[in-house]
């Protein structure tokens, strides 16, 4: 069964990602972030808690809106 | 650059890792610094709102602190020797109200980080200027890093360059992004749903 945790795991793996972009293609960092962030949106539908459901989409959408702004940087 | 000696030794966190390197991570670019034109404000629930240059900031009273360093990705750095104003020092320039509860620490690019008045006020709070005797680097938040030891090290705010002093708590950048409100490692308050 899927958790809320499972799906922050792959959120935190996304964080992760950018914050030591600095030690590396940034780019690259930031594409691998989305991809995490994409795995982190797809379990979701596995979840059975509608209200962290919710909270965890909000927190996807908060990343991606970080990371538009990071690429124009 | 990992070193797995942490069972033996009380100072290293559960779930952390003793690292004898210090890696870089942050969440934005690395700001540039231009000391003609960086300044430090103070304001909220303080009696004096304060806009210090660099040269005023530089010749505020410092504190040395030695302490250990806590990164909630997982790694643990012991032993650093920090210098700078206390935030104690701080706190009594700007003349904190006493309606004042907690703080956010500002830095570039929209970055803050909540912190209780009481922990920040604890006598190993300060504004580093150094690592280990020398100036701090710019990726790991020269020229002016808050220390916090006894919470995550996304409370010792990089590039640090204002304190909002508040009279309610208001979660910063990293806790309204799901990460713990008090962020304590020796308790593991890694997540917000710990709360």
């Amino acid at each position: 069964m899927t958790t809320p945790m499972d799906v922050f795991r792959l959120i935190e793996r996304a964080d992760e990602r950018v914050k030591y972009a600095q030690n590396r293609d940034a780019k690259d960092a930031y594409r691998q972030a989305r991809e995490s962030l994409a795995e982190a949106e797809a379990l979701l539908e596995a979840l059975e808690d509608v209200r962290a459901r919710a909270g965890l989409r909000d927190q996807i959408s908060k990343r991606r809106a970080d990371l538009a702004i990071l690429e124009q940087q | 650059m990992f070193r797995r000696t942490e069972e033996q030794d009380p100072r290293v966190p559960p779930g952390q890792r003793l690292t004898r390197g210090w890696p870089v991570l942050h969440a934005s670019p690395v700001p540039k610094f231009n000391p003609a034109l960086w300044t430090f404000r103070i304001w909220g629930e303080a009696e004096n709102e304060i806009e210090w240059s660099w040269e005023q900031f530089c010749a505020l009273p410092r504190i040395k602190v030695h302490a250990d360093f806590h990164c909630v990705t997982g790694w643990s750095k012991l032993d650093n020797d920090w210098e700078g104003p206390s935030f104690r020092e701080i706190a009594k320039q700007a003349g904190v109200k006493p309606s004042a509860t907690h703080a956010l620490i500002y830095a570039p690019y929209g970055y803050t980080a909540n912190v209780p008045l009481d922990v920040l006020m604890d006598e190993d709070v300060l504004f580093s200027f150094s690592h280990n005797g020398e100036p701090l680097t710019p990726e790991h938040g020269g020229p002016l890093r808050l220390i916090v030891p006894k919470r995550y090290a996304w409370k010792s705010v990089k590039w640090a360059n204002g304190v909002q002093f508040l009279e309610h708590d208001s979660r910063g950048y990293w806790e309204e992004r799901g990460y713990h409100n008090r962020a304590e490692p020796f308790a593991e308050e890694r997540y917000s749903w710990q709360e």
